[in-house]
């Protein structure tokens, strides 16, 4: 029954995925002035708003192991931390291609770009760090303490174009077809998102266990028999 | 390279990122579950 639950999710998700980018290509106009690159916009924007939702994702969690020093919470960080990689690499490179085509350039050093870019590294360090060590009561502490810190930049690329000058537009006027493909890309986009944190965390959940159950004693075996994270 | 080729590689690299991951997460549980 939540095998088959599971699997109705995705396709669902599939679908609503591909429904939004036959609507992109065959049912929404072009902007007058950028032509067809704009139609990027309507994947990189709702993909940069679920990066947002999983570095909050990941402070809020890190700020649950703090408080609580229960693993679960540990374990949710770090799912959201792996998918806020994966969301910000897409907006990256989205944007990138989007640059290429309305400025010329594949990248600029501009106020958003940059703190994006910090963005990502912060969420990958925060990653190695969690690889770096050994002890899983000392990684939960010290990845729960950087997880909130590395929350600070979420704001910064958030404001960064509103209140510094920079070339990354703040907002773009729509037409009433554009605002629907746009809202309609948050659809999958977010079903997709949050099915990746859900599925990632019930994996870190099987790790753990697994790993429980091969140390003796509450005693952790010399090299984990599952690593953190299982490399994924 | 045209704007329509940018254009439908943004959309393929999402596609491949995002549902490249979800396959990928579900290929560790399932080899974790089969050990």
């Amino acid at each position: 029954m939540k095998k088959a639950a599971v699997l109705m999710y995705w396709l669902i998700t599939a679908a609503a995925f591909a429904a939004v980018v036959a609507r992109v290509f065959w049912d929404t106009p072009e902007e007058a002035t950028m032509g067809i690159i704009q139609k990027i916009f309507y994947i990189h924007l709702p993909v940069a708003i679920n990066t947002f939702v999983a570095c909050l994702l990941v402070f809020v969690a890190s700020v649950g192991y703090l408080t609580t020093r229960r693993v679960w919470w540990d374990d949710l960080a770090m799912a959201a931390a792996k998918v806020s990689v994966v969301l910000c690499s897409a907006v990256l490179l989205t944007g990138m291609l989007w640059a290429r085509g309305a400025w010329g350039v594949w990248w600029t050093w501009s106020p958003r770009l940059t703190f994006s870019f910090m963005l990502w590294l912060l969420y990958i360090v925060y990653l190695l760090v969690r690889a770096s060590i050994e002890s899983s009561q000392r990684r939960a502490v010290v990845a729960a303490v950087y997880g909130v810190v590395a929350f600070l930049d979420v704001p910064l690329v958030w404001l960064s174009a509103r209140l510094l000058p920079d070339i990354h537009p703040s907002s773009i006027g729509l037409t009433y077809a554009m605002k629907l493909t746009l809202w309609a890309c948050f659809v999958p986009v977010t079903l997709l998102a949050a099915g990746l944190i859900v599925a990632r965390y019930q994996l870190a959940r099987q790790q753990r266990a697994r790993r429980d159950a091969t140390s003796i004693h509450g005693f952790e075996p010399v090299m984990p028999i599952v690593p953190d994270g299982g490399g994924v | 390279m045209t704007l329509e080729h940018y254009t439908i590689a943004g959309y393929v690299l999402v596609a491949l990122l995002l549902w490249g991951y979800a396959i990928r997460i579900w290929l560790v549980g399932r080899n974790l579950r089969n050990k």
